[in-house]
């Protein structure tokens, strides 16, 4: 769980508070719990659903566009190759992705969520759950690029 | 086509995995939890080693761990129970398919909103509600006028669904009125 807040809230200042949130949370609502999934994964949802809140609470909200403006997103992946890819990289690239697509990504590649229940969780649609993935891999891709770039320049 | 991002992503899981959280936490989280107000006499105490506070943290996970083991043998034979109560009569049982549902799908788009403030009230309101169902489910069980007791629960379903309806309609009209304001 520390994991996932760590994913989602960068800081680990900001993680660890959320984190104990949550727990304090469940544990107090633990009546709340109706069996509907595993106890794990309800845990786990309201571990992300606190991380969200604070996140949405912030200055900066999560920012979901239009799925209209959205659309030029819906790209194809091209020929990029994630094979010689280091973890610390992609760490530190998905850091940098603006905060709504980021967590978007965070959900869906790590959490193990479907667009459907990112759109639920994160009160947008399924499409948009979907467009905000395609341009966070898009964008993911360019800072890797620009990552090797910089590191082949100093080389 | 294959998400290649997503396959790297889950072939590299376990090295997205590495951060942990530090031991103070835990104690932290169970000094936070209201059944026992462990928080003031850990400040109270003096600093303790490593080795002891990893004993009383895991003494602290066991203990919740047997009450969420015992909470879940509890619910699962109230589930069973209730099963059986709410075969006996089918006005109940189709109130409670009919709008339990609808409940659950309400609570969900509640807790999307931001303001946890209003949300608690309502959760609230909400929680008495289930008490009071849970005592009209003993009446049941004790065999009371159950006609009356079962009119009753049904009126608590909807009662609950109203909560939740008007709650939504008011987040809903005060969001509209914001956007014209800011339009």
């Amino acid at each position: 769980m520390y994991n996932v807040c760590m994913r989602l809230m960068k800081r680990e200042e900001d993680a660890q508070d959320v984190l104990q949130e949550a727990f304090v949370d469940a544990f107090t609502k633990l009546y709340t719990f109706r069996f509907d999934a595993s106890f794990g994964s309800w845990l786990k949802k309201v571990v992300i659903n606190k991380c969200i809140n604070t996140l949405q609470k912030r200055k900066v909200p999560l920012l979901f566009a239009d799925e209209a403006k959205l659309d030029r997103w819906h790209e194809e992946e091209e020929d990029f190759s994630y094979v010689e890819l280091e973890v610390k990289h992609v760490r530190h690239a998905i850091d940098k992705l603006p905060e709504g697509c980021r967590v978007v990504l965070n959900l869906y590649l790590f959490e193990g969520y479907d667009h459907g229940e990112i759109a639920q969780i994160l009160a947008i649609t399924e499409s948009t759950s979907k467009a905000q993935y395609s341009k966070a891999k898009k964008k993911l891709r360019e800072f890797i690029q620009q990552q090797k770039l910089s590191v082949w320049k100093t080389n | 086509m294959e998400d290649q991002l997503k396959k790297w992503a889950a072939a590299n899981r376990e090295e997205f995995e590495t951060f942990k959280a530090p031991d103070t936490l835990w104690a932290q989280i169970s000094a936070d939890l209201p059944h026992h107000q462990k928080g003031k006499m850990v400040a109270m105490r003096p600093p303790v080693n490593l080795r002891h506070l990893l004993m009383r943290v895991a003494a602290t996970v066991t203990l919740l761990m047997v009450a969420a083991a015992l909470w879940v043998g509890y619910k699962t034979t109230t589930t069973s129970q209730e099963d059986r109560l709410l075969s006996q009569y089918p006005a109940l049982k189709q109130a409670e398919r009919q709008y339990g549902g609808i409940i659950a799908a309400k609570l969900q788009q509640v807790t999307q909103h931001h303001d946890k403030n209003l949300i608690s009230e309502l959760l609230t309101d909400i929680d008495e509600l289930e008490r009071e169902f849970e005592g009209l489910k003993t009446d049941l069980r004790d065999g009371a006028d159950n006609q009356q007791v079962i009119e009753a629960m049904i009126e608590n379903y909807r009662l609950r669904i109203m909560l939740l309806e008007r709650f939504l309609q008011e987040i809903d009209k005060k969001a509209k009125d914001d956007d014209s304001v800011n339009s």
